[in-house]
């Protein structure tokens, strides 16, 4: 069995790859590091909806809004690029697509919007797809230690 | 209003684009170190990437009905993947291939259930 899985990956070029653009343990902190930031940047869109809201004091309450929306998206893109220096853009990017998922549900829990049948897909669609690629690069990482 | 054709080239330009910001910034990340000024540039590409790509999505969103326009940008996620197996050389096998199409699937029912069709 072992040996046939080595025979089939025979043909495939060496890979020049360093060991960082590989799947290993850090792939959790990668995660955990485009997860805050996919909340940031979810938490950073409702700040902006919020500041359109009517307020005793419009014009304070609208930049407030504004600059914490503005501050949450700017941490936001340190944890995505901190993420993005670890794994690679096939990877992460997609992930980031988590955001509109968190902003489906702040956006019932904050505005009353409806999560109707169609959101509801396009949530699962979104958590098959992280998933498949987190299989793919498992599959990717195993071919290369058995052609290194 | 601008016809709609117009409208929807503006938001492919702006995905074509746009999904070049990520490339650069990996591409920038790489190399970064915060000491050495020159490893900035890539980054700075990538950032004005980001800003400008916008332009032309806010033309079309300004002159044309938003309910075609959004679910398109949840092409350029392809746009992205593209880009990263030609200039980066990241390797895509059928199961990220697979994920991509599902993520992009769902950021197109987020765009067509927020345009309300």
């Amino acid at each position: 069995m072992m040996k046939d899985w080595k025979e089939q990956n025979n043909g495939l070029p060496a890979s020049s790859k360093t060991v960082s653009e590989r799947f290993s343990a850090g792939d959790i902190l990668v995660i955990m590091l485009v997860l805050i930031s996919t909340i940031l940047v979810s938490l950073a869109q409702v700040s902006f909806k919020m500041a359109w809201s009517n307020s005793s004091d419009p014009f304070s309450h609208f930049s407030k809004m504004l600059l914490l929306g503005l501050a949450l998206c700017t941490v936001g893109a340190f944890f995505f690029m901190t993420a993005l220096r670890r794994k690679n853009v096939t990877f992460v990017i997609p992930f980031m697509t988590l955001s509109y998922v968190w902003v489906t549900f702040l956006s019932a829990y904050l505005f009353g919007e409806i999560i109707t049948l169609t959101k509801l897909m396009a949530i699962s669609l979104i958590f098959t797809g992280i998933f498949l690629i987190f299989v793919g690069g498992k599959v990717r990482s195993k071919m290369e230690r058995t052609t290194a | 209003m601008i016809p709609i054709w117009l409208a929807i080239i503006l938001v492919l330009i702006s995905g074509v684009y746009g999904a070049l910001g990520p490339i650069f910034m990996k591409k920038g990340l790489q190399r970064f170190r915060l000491s050495s000024l020159k490893t900035y540039k890539n980054i700075i590409i990538s950032v004005f990437i980001y800003g400008t790509s916008l332009l032309p999505l806010i033309l079309a969103l300004r002159y044309a009905d938003l309910s075609l326009l959004y679910p398109l940008t949840a092409l350029s996620y392809v746009w992205t993947a593209m880009y990263s197996a030609r200039f980066l050389g990241e390797e895509i096998n059928a199961y990220t291939w697979a994920g991509i199409a599902f993520t992009v699937g769902g950021v197109f029912l987020i765009g067509i259930s927020v345009a309300g069709i």
